[in-house]
């Protein structure tokens, strides 16, 4: 209990401050020194108040012992007198007993007032009394003058009655002394033994005055001492050797004596010689035998001598006594002074070090407590607590300012150590930053290349895109996965989501297939190569952050894929927390979106390779084809170069007699007429036998056509397929021409565009499979022609509608090369039309060609036959092939030019050079091309070898295609093809003979 | 104490010599003796109520001397040593003038008398109270001087040696004492 209390205590105490601890003290100190203070002076004040008292008390005793004396005086004087037997002795008490009377007197008086003092009220009766005896005492004093004025005064009765009052008033007196003096007695034991000495002194006169007043008596009488005078005497003798002895006794042990010294010395020497003086006369019993040796009055007046000593030393004491009050008084005055000034000087001390401790230790340890506390934050600070003191706190401070700088020495090594610690903790941290990005890196490092591997082993892209999305999900904890492809410039198209987030993909409408719109901030910056980050989707305003936000998705990664700085997709990884991608993690993302589109691209590229050895495979078949064409196209044209020249002489005579013979029959013309078509579409026929094996001029010379004519054609052309044949197999085919009257002309190649139409209408039976309606339709609509070939075929799926154009695309197996309709394209983008194609499975098909309408100012050139040579021409005409040769000499001399024939190319140079040498230039040379030895070209080559201008025109089965491929040989002005055509002969002379003609006439 | 032992030495003597010795003479003889002792103690009263103009110093004796024999037969002894006025007393016996220095009271013995005016010539000047038992002394030029009156002690005083000698007599002291000679005003 104790203990716990104590531990309270010095718990509270260790919580005060110096500070509140010394104000504590200081409080205690200064109400402790107050209530000693004001104790002790409480105590003063009332020793002060009872010195007071007591000295009061002290003067009043002191007068009624004066008036005591003087009434005794005074008594033992007038019993002397009535006592005395002679005048002269009466006569000389007369003065004594007036001064004696009125010193009463005075006394008496003065003891009344002081007995009439408001404070003394309790001694009012013992007054009244003394008053009343001492009137009676007054009236006495009357009856003894009247007394001693009587010539015999001796009056013993009187003298009785006057020694009963005056003794009666003293003892009033001493009663009233002794009941003022007692209550003080025990006051002050000095004060008590000055009481106790005063009384003895008070008993001293009181022997005095009977020894006076028996020996006086006794000296009177002259008689000698009665024995109970003597026995009194010897008594009193004793008492008063006692009372003697007592007196110095008490004054001694009150400290009196030394006040009073020299007085009791004097009034006890005067004692002792008085009582040596008169001891043998009236102590010893016998000694006198009559007649005393002194006066009555001479014996009064020594004796009252003595007792003026006495009253001088009672004086004194009295004065002692006083002084010793005043002094006490004054002690008592000093001490509660003293008291108040060490009160005050303890109070000041306390205030005092109070401030001193304040000041000079407190004030100073707050400062260097705050001076530390400055230190231990780290600001700069000085212990100024002592301010050049050498004392404690001086010491403290000083020695605070070394160890400060100390410690500052000591700071600034620590800061360099924490410096350096810190240094190398930032570098282990570093390190272990980097340890951990290294093991996540390693651990991406990992999941890369597991991804890596796991895409490399696939070559397409869906598995591809499947493996990352999953590999995403499962490994780099993605909530959402998916990879998209760019589709356009605007939209990207969701090319897989990963298995896990389908029901997200399924909510956010990204399943595969579906579209993305690119917006402008993140997904545009992504397609421009960028991988982006968005941190928190939901303050993204843009719509694909919010379709993603709506998806439950905070972060979001947007990886590019992109290859070649050709960005073609987008990865997206997003995760359903803000914040969720470190940097290293979008490191990955953008490695592996590399990987991804490198892995792509390389998919991409597989299946380009696929495609592309696909193609050159189909390629090399086509080329095979093509080779076994080159063959039957060699044969063939071997075979044309023959036919062609079989059909020369039966076009030119043919032609030739229909111009010359105007004899003919009608008959007989329209017959020649017949042959000349039959040889037209023959040469046509050959030469479109070329058309398989060559590629085709881009530079076509373009002539109106009427593809009305030209579907005409067509049909006839056609006819053996689409009747013939079909019949054959039993099929019904109807063929129906919906013919645009007043068709617009198109700018084109004839030939061209009835092969095209041709190679539809084939498609058209051929896609019939069988009986059906193929239509041929013409319209025209603004400046448009267009011409429709229609089926009620199978028709095409979308697939095959969208490849059929292509080269080698076919449908038909072996029977088709693929390449009709790529040629129909190609016919009809070299005549700047349009192609388009409707056509859905079981629906048929219609192909449309729109052309461009001709202008209308085009004429054809229809005025070839009407031309005829200006003049006549030395020709040369240069052929292997005798009937040819034959055939066109005779035509040409028909038409009257002079015509000269060599049947070889060696034969040609040799005429020519011949003619030349002999001046006859020729004005032209017709050479074949195709002969055995020196060919036309040789020919022409040496026709212009000599800087001659004759134009050489070449025949040739191949024209058509040697003007397309620029290959007419140097020196050939012009090129006509086999089987030649008087008209065009005509004409290629009239072209360049022209000019040579009017070079030769100008 | 010493005054109780001299009391009861006295007082044994004295009961000594009623029952031993004549009654008569000795009666004679013990009056005489208490004259004597009268008179010593009355010196007493003499130097207490004397003002000297050159008071002893205090601690300095007041020097009593008896020129010629002791007519007090040892009865002064007592008073030796006693105080007076804060004064100690000396008893100096005295047989030349020259021992008169620092005497206060001079008590000449009635022997002497014949030898008072020489010796009066010698004190002149000097305030050294005179006192004598012969009569005539105070007539004389003596200051106090015992004198008997119907059989009685009496004192009688020369005023004017006294105030001569710049001595200052106290009233207490004239009313023991009878005048002789001019009284100072």
């Amino acid at each position: 209990m104790i203990a716990r209390t104590f531990g309270q205590f010095r718990t509270r105490l260790s919580g005060l401050s110096i500070r509140h601890i010394l104000v504590a003290i200081t409080a205690g100190l200064t109400l402790l020194i107050a209530a000693l203070s004001v104790r002790d002076l409480m105590a003063d004040g009332e020793r002060l108040a009872q010195a007071r008292a007591l000295k009061d008390a002290m003067g009043v005793s002191d007068r009624l012992f004066d008036a005591a004396n003087s009434i005794a005086v005074e008594r033992d004087l007038v019993l002397s007198m009535l006592q005395a037997r002679d005048s002269e002795t009466r006569a000389s008490l007369v003065r004594a007993i007036s001064e004696s009377r009125s010193a009463s007197d005075r006394a008496v008086q003065t003891a009344f007032q002081v007995l009439g003092q408001p404070h003394l009220s309790p001694f009012r009766p013992l007054r009244a009394e003394l008053m009343a005896r001492y009137s009676q005492v007054r009236a006495l004093r009357t009856q003894v003058d009247q007394s001693l004025a009587a010539p015999r005064p001796s009056d013993a009765r009187l003298a009785r009655d006057w020694e009963a009052s005056t003794t009666a008033l003293m003892d009033q007196v001493e009663r009233l002394w002794a009941g003022f003096i007692r209550p003080y007695a025990g006051v002050d034991a000095v004060v008590t033994l000055h009481l106790r000495y005063r009384h003895m002194l008070r008993t001293i006169m009181d022997y005095t005055g009977r020894e006076r007043s028996i020996i006086g008596q006794v000296i009177s009488q002259d008689a000698g001492a009665a024995p109970e005078q003597t026995a009194t005497l010897l008594r009193d003798q004793g008492e008063l050797d006692l009372a003697w002895r007592m007196s110095r006794l008490l004054a001694e042990q009150s400290g009196l004596y030394g006040a009073i010294a020299l007085e009791y010395s004097d009034a006890e020497s005067h004692y002792q010689t008085l009582d040596g003086m008169v001891r043998d006369l009236f102590y010893v019993p016998g000694v006198h035998r009559g007649g005393y040796p002194i006066t009555p009055d001479f014996w009064f007046e020594l004796s009252s001598q003595a007792s003026e000593s006495l009253a001088m030393l009672r004086q004194v004491s009295q004065r002692a006594t006083q002084r010793y009050l005043e002094g006490m008084i004054a002690q008592t005055e000093r001490e509660i002074a003293v008291q108040s000034a060490i009160a005050l000087a303890a109070l000041l001390l306390c205030a005092a070090s109070f401030w001193i401790m304040q000041a000079r230790v407190i004030g100073p340890i707050n400062r260097i407590i705050d001076a530390l506390t400055r230190v231990t934050r780290g600001e700069p600070a000085r212990f100024e607590g002592a301010g050049g003191r050498s004392d404690e706190i001086g010491r403290l401070a000083s020695v605070l300012n070394a160890f400060q700088a100390g410690a500052e020495r000591t700071r600034a090594l620590a800061v360099e150590r924490d410096l350096t610690a810190r240094k190398l903790e930032r570098e282990v941290e570093v390190a272990a930053a980097a340890e951990a990005k290294a093991q996540a890196q390693l651990e991406r490092l990992a999941l890369l290349q597991q991804i890596s591997r796991a895409i490399g082993e696939r070559q397409d892209l869906e598995s591809i895109f499947g493996v990352v999305v999953g590999a995403l999900e499962r490994q780099l904890g993605a909530d959402f996965a998916c990879v998209m492809l760019r589709e356009d410039e605007t939209r990207l198209r969701v090319a897989r989501t990963g298995a896990a987030s389908a029901r997200r993909a399924a909510a956010m409408g990204m399943t595969a297939g579906g579209h993305v719109a690119i917006d402008a901030n993140g997904l545009s910056r992504c397609m421009q190569g960028r991988l982006v980050y968005e941190p928190d989707l939901a303050a993204i305003a843009f719509a694909f952050p919010q379709r993603l936000s709506g998806g439950g998705l905070k972060a979001m990664v947007a990886a590019p894929l992109q290859v070649e700085s050709q960005v073609f997709g987008a990865l997206i990884v997003a995760r359903a927390t803000t914040d969720a991608f470190s940097s290293g993690e979008c490191e990955f993302l953008r490695q592996l979106s590399e990987h991804v589109a490198l892995a792509a691209h390389q998919a991409q590229l597989n299946a380009a390779l696929q495609q592309a050895y696909d193609d050159l495979r189909l390629t090399q078949e086509a080329v095979m084809q093509q080779e076994r064409l080159k063959a039957l196209g060699q044969m063939a044209s071997g075979i044309a170069h023959d036919i062609n020249n079989a059909l020369s002489p039966i076009a030119l005579y043919t032609e030739s007699l229909l111009n010359t013979e105007p004899a003919l029959s009608q008959a007989g013309r329209n017959k020649l007429e017949v042959v000349q078509r039959a040889i037209d579409d023959a040469a046509r026929t050959i030469a479109r036998m070329n058309e398989f094996y060559r590629k085709r001029d881009t530079q076509l010379s373009l002539s109106p056509v009427d593809l009305n004519t030209v579907a005409g054609q067509v049909l006839e052309l056609t006819q053996a397929r689409w009747r013939d044949m079909a019949h054959e197999r039993g099929h019904v085919i109807e063929m129906r021409s919906e013919l645009e009257p007043a068709l617009p002309n198109v700018l084109g190649v004839e030939s061209e565009l009835r092969e095209a139409l041709t190679n539809l209408v084939f498609n058209a039976v051929d896609a019939l499979g069988g009986s059906g309606t193929i239509t041929l339709r013409t319209t025209s609509s603004a400046n448009r022609v267009r011409i429709d070939v229609q089926d009620t075929g199978v028709g095409m799926d979308e697939a095959t509608r969208q490849r059929c154009l292509e080269p080698f695309y076919t449908t038909k197996g072996e029977r088709g090369t693929g390449l009709g309709l790529a040629m129909v394209y190609g016919s009809v983008q070299r005549h700047g039309g349009a192609i388009d194609i409707e056509s859905a499975p079981g629906q048929g098909t219609t192909i449309g060609l729109s052309f461009p309408a001709a202008p209308d100012t085009e004429t054809a050139p229809g005025a070839v036959s009407d031309m005829r040579p200006l003049a006549r021409l030395r020709l040369l005409i240069v052929d292997d092939d005798p009937i040819l040769l034959r055939s066109l000499r005779e035509v040409l001399e028909a038409d009257g030019h002079l015509v000269s024939s060599a049947s070889s190319g060696e034969a040609g140079i040799a005429a020519f050079d011949a003619a030349n040498a002999e001046g006859r230039i020729f004005d032209a040379v017709i050479t074949d091309l195709g002969m055995p030895g020196v060919d036309g070209r040789r020919v022409a080559a040496a026709v212009k070898q000599n800087g001659h201008a004759t134009p050489v025109i070449l025949l040739t089965g191949w024209g058509e295609r040697m003007k397309a491929e620029d290959d007419v040989p140097s020196g050939v002005d012009c090129v006509l093809s086999k089987p030649p055509k008087l008209k065009e002969v005509r004409a290629a002379l009239a072209q360049c003979c022209a000019e040579a003609a009017l070079s030769k006439a100008g | 104490m010493a005054g109780l032992g001299r009391s009861a030495c006295a007082l044994a003597a004295l009961l000594l010599a009623v029952l031993l010795l004549a009654p008569a003479a000795r009666a004679q003889e013990n009056l005489r003796l208490v004259e004597q002792d009268i008179k010593a103690g009355l010196l007493y009263n003499f130097l207490r109520y004397t003002e000297w103009p050159h008071p002893p110093a205090p601690g300095d004796a007041v020097v009593v001397c008896v020129w010629g024999d002791d007519p007090f037969e040892g009865r002064l002894a007592p008073m030796a040593g006693r105080t007076v006025n804060q004064r100690r007393i000396e008893i100096r016996a005295v047989h030349a003038e020259n021992q008169l220095n620092g005497c206060a009271l001079l008590f000449i013995n009635a022997g002497e008398r014949a030898n008072w005016p020489t010796l009066r010539q010698h004190l002149q000047g000097r305030s050294i109270l005179t006192v004598s038992d012969y009569d005539g002394f105070a007539q004389a030029g003596g200051m106090l001087e015992f004198a008997r009156v119907s059989n009685r002690i009496a004192v009688r005083i020369n005023v004017a040696a006294a105030q001569s000698a710049d001595l200052q007599v106290e009233d207490r002291l004239l009313r023991l004492a009878s005048v002789v000679g001019a009284r100072a005003p």
